[in-house]
C-alpha cells in the first residue's frame, strides 16, 4: 500500500507538471491550429494532445451508449448479415440511424447460456434493439460541448453535435449554426465544416449566395488536400468525405436552380474526377435534376 | 486445545484490520477520494447541467477500477507478508489449523477490502448529492452484489497467493477480474461463428471468472429499476461455490506447503 501511495505522489506531480508544460501550447492548438508542428517539437505535448484526442474519442464512443441507456451495441459480423440470425438495431425515432448493428448482449431465444444470459440481462442494461427509442437528445448535447471543448479539432464532434442541437429542437437553428462556425475557425481546412454550414444556409436561410460561398469553400479545402497529395486521407474519412461529395453536388444543384445548366454540369464532372460511381453527381452531369 | 475457526477469524480480522491502520492503507483510500473529489470540482468549472450521466459513468468507472485494484492488492498480500516477516510460524504453533488461518485470512481481506469499497461508494454518493445529481434506489443493489463479488475477488486472491508469487499474482487476479467480460464475449462469439457446442460453452462458462457480472454500475448509471432478486441470490450462490472452490484448491496446497 505504502508503495502505491510512492507512485500515486510522484505520478500526480509529473502529471501537473506535464499539464502545465503543455497548456500554454493546447490554447495555442485551439487558437491558431499550428499544433502540429508544435507537437513535433515537444514530446511531452504530444502524449498529452493525444490524451486528449483519446478523450474526445471516448466521449464519442460514450454519445451512443448514453442515447441507448447503456444498452451496447456492435456490428453484425458477416455471418450474422447473411443467416439473419441476429436482430438488427433499429430506431423507433429517427434519433439514430442503425445500419447492421445488433445488441452485445443477445436476445434470450439466441443466447445458449441458459441462466448466465438471463443473469447478465439483469444485471446490465438490456434491451430488444428492434425497433427501440432514444433518451432524450438534450442529455448527450453537453457531451459533443465537452469533446470539442476538449479536442477542438475533433470536426465530427462538431458536425453530429449541430445535428444534435436541431433534433433537440428545430428553432435552435442559431444555436447549431454557432457551433458549426465555432468548429470551421477550429479547422479550417475541414471539408465537411463548410458543407454542413453551406446546407444550412440554403435550405434554412435560403441565402443562396452565402451558402455557394461556404460550398466553393470546402471544394477550395478538397482541392487544397488534393494538392498536397493527401486526397486519400480525406476519402478514408467518411464525414469529410460526405461532405467533399455533398459540396459538389449542392453546388451543382445550385447551378439548376439559377437554370446555368453549363456550370452545373461543370461542378458535376468536378465532383466525378473525386466521386466516379456517384449516381447524383452523374445525374447532374447529364445537366437533369 | 482445539479452537473454533469463528474464533480464528476474528482474532486474525481484528488483527488484520489493526495492520491496515498500521500499515495506513486507509492512506490510500483517502487519496484516491481527494482524486475523486479533485475530478468531481473540475466539473463545476463546466457547470454539471445535462452532464450528469456522464459525471455519474465517471464516478462509478473510477469506483470499480479503485476498488478492485484495492481488493487484489490487499488479498494478494495477505499471506505472502505473514511468511516474510516470519509471522506466521507463531501463528501456525497456536492450535489452529492452516484451513482456519486461510479462511482467517479471506475474512481479513474482505473485511479490509470491503470497508474500502464503502468508504469510496459513500464518498462518491456524497460527492454525487453535492453536485445534485441523485442514485435511484438501485444503488443499494449495487452495492450489495459489488461486495458479494469482492468476496469472491478475494478468494481468488488468497487462494492464488498460495501458488503464485506476489506479483504474478497480482497480475493474474486483474487479468482475470477487468478480462472477465472479454472471456465471455470471445465464448460467445467462438459459438456463433465457430460453431462451439452449447454444452461445451455453458461447461467453460461456469469455469470461467465472472467478476462483470458483480457490476451493475452501468444501470445505477442510467437510472433503470431495481432488478429482481433471485439474481442477486444466484450471484451470491455462485460466490459461495466458485469462491470455495478457490479456497479449497488453496488449502490443499497450502496444508501440505513447506514455509520460508
Amino acid at each position: 500500500m505504502r508503495s502505491i501511495a510512492l507512485v500515486l505522489v510522484p505520478l500526480g506531480l509529473v502529471g501537473g507538471v506535464a499539464v502545465r508544460l503543455a497548456l500554454p501550447v493546447q490554447v495555442q492548438r485551439a487558437d491558431t491550429l499550428a499544433a502540429q508542428t508544435l507537437y513535433d517539437r515537444h514530446a511531452m505535448v504530444s502524449v498529452i494532445g493525444e490524451l486528449r484526442s483519446s478523450l474526445a474519442g471516448y466521449l464519442w464512443v460514450k454519445t451512443d451508449e448514453y442515447t441507448h441507456g447503456g444498452v451496447q451495441l456492435r456490428p453484425m459480423t458477416e455471418r450474422e448479415k447473411r443467416l439473419g440470425t441476429a436482430r438488427e438495431a433499429s430506431s423507433a425515432d429517427e434519433v439514430h440511424h442503425h445500419e447492421d448493428e445488433t445488441s452485445v448482449i443477445p436476445e434470450p431465444e439466441r443466447d445458449p447460456r441458459w441462466l448466465w444470459g438471463d443473469i447478465e440481462r439483469q444485471v446490465k442494461p438490456f434491451f430488444d434493439v428492434r425497433h427501440h427509442f432514444h433518451r432524450p437528445v438534450r442529455e448527450v448535447l453537453p457531451l459533443y460541448r465537452f469533446m470539442t471543448w476538449v479536442d477542438p479539432t475533433f470536426v465530427q464532434g462538431y458536425l453530429v453535435g449541430a445535428q444534435m442541437i436541431l433534433f433537440d429542437n428545430k428553432r435552435n437553428l442559431r444555436e447549431a449554426m454557432a457551433f458549426l462556425k465555432e468548429g470551421a475557425r477550429h479547422n479550417p481546412r475541414s471539408i465537411a465544416l463548410f458543407t454542413e454550414l453551406g446546407r444550412h444556409t440554403l435550405v434554412q436561410l435560403g441565402d443562396d449566395a452565402q451558402a455557394e460561398r461556404y460550398f466553393r469553400q470546402a471544394v477550395a479545402n478538397g482541392d487544397r488536400w488534393v494538392q498536397a497529395g493527401n486526397a486519400s486521407m480525406i476519402l478514408q474519412n467518411p464525414f469529410e468525405r460526405e461532405g467533399w461529395r455533398d459540396a459538389y453536388r449542392w453546388l451543382a444543384i445550385l447551378k439548376h436552380r439559377e437554370q446555368r445548366l453549363s456550370e452545373q454540369r461543370e461542378w458535376a464532372r468536378r465532383g466525378l474526377t473525386y466521386f466516379p460511381d456517384d449516381p447524383v453527381l452523374q445525374q447532374l452531369a447529364r445537366g437533369a435534376l | 486445545m482445539s479452537v473454533s475457526l469463528i474464533q480464528v477469524c476474528r482474532a486474525l480480522t481484528v488483527a488484520g484490520l489493526l495492520e491496515t491502520l498500521r500499515r495506513k492503507d486507509l492512506y490510500v483510500v483517502l487519496m484516491l477520494m481527494a482524486l475523486m473529489v479533485l475530478g468531481a470540482s473540475t466539473f463545476r468549472v463546466f457547470g454539471v447541467r445535462g452532464l450528469e450521466i456522464f459525471i455519474k459513468d465517471t464516478t462509478f468507472l473510477a469506483m470499480g477500477i479503485f476498488s478492485t485494484v484495492l481488493t487484489v492488492l490487499i488479498a494478494a498480500r495477505q499471506l505472502p507478508d505473514e511468511v516474510q516477516r516470519r509471522t506466521i510460524y507463531p501463528l501456525l504453533a497456536r492450535p489452529i489449523t492452516r484451513g482456519q488461518l486461510l479462511m482467517g485470512k479471506w475474512l481479513t481481506a474482505f473485511i479490509t477490502a470491503g470497508a474500502c469499497f464503502l468508504i469510496l461508494a459513500g464518498a462518491a454518493w456524497l460527492l454525487l448529492l453535492m453536485l445534485g445529481v441523485p442514485l435511484k434506489p438501485i444503488f443499494g443493489q449495487y452495492l450489495l452484489l459489488k461486495l458479494i463479488g469482492i468476496g469472491w475477488l478475494c478468494a481468488l486472491g488468497v487462494a492464488l497467493s498460495v501458488y503464485l508469487t506476489p506479483a504474478a499474482n497480482v497480475t493474474l487476479s486483474l487479468i482475470l477480474a477487468f478480462g472477465s467480460g472479454l472471456f465471455n464475449r470471445l465464448l460467445l462469439m467462438a459459438h456463433w461463428e465457430r460453431g462451439l457446442d452449447a454444452l461445451w460453452l455453458n461447461w467453460l462458462y461456469g469455469v470461467l471468472p465472472h467478476y462483470d457480472l458483480f457490476d451493475m454500475s452501468q444501470k445505477v448509471v442510467y437510472d433503470w429499476d431495481p432488478i429482481a432478486w433471485w439474481v442477486i441470490g444466484a450471484m451470491a450462490v455462485y460466490a459461495l461455490g466458485s469462491g470455495g472452490a478457490y479456497l479449497l484448491l488453496g488449502w490443499l496446497r497450502f496444508r501440505r506447503q513447506v514455509l520460508g
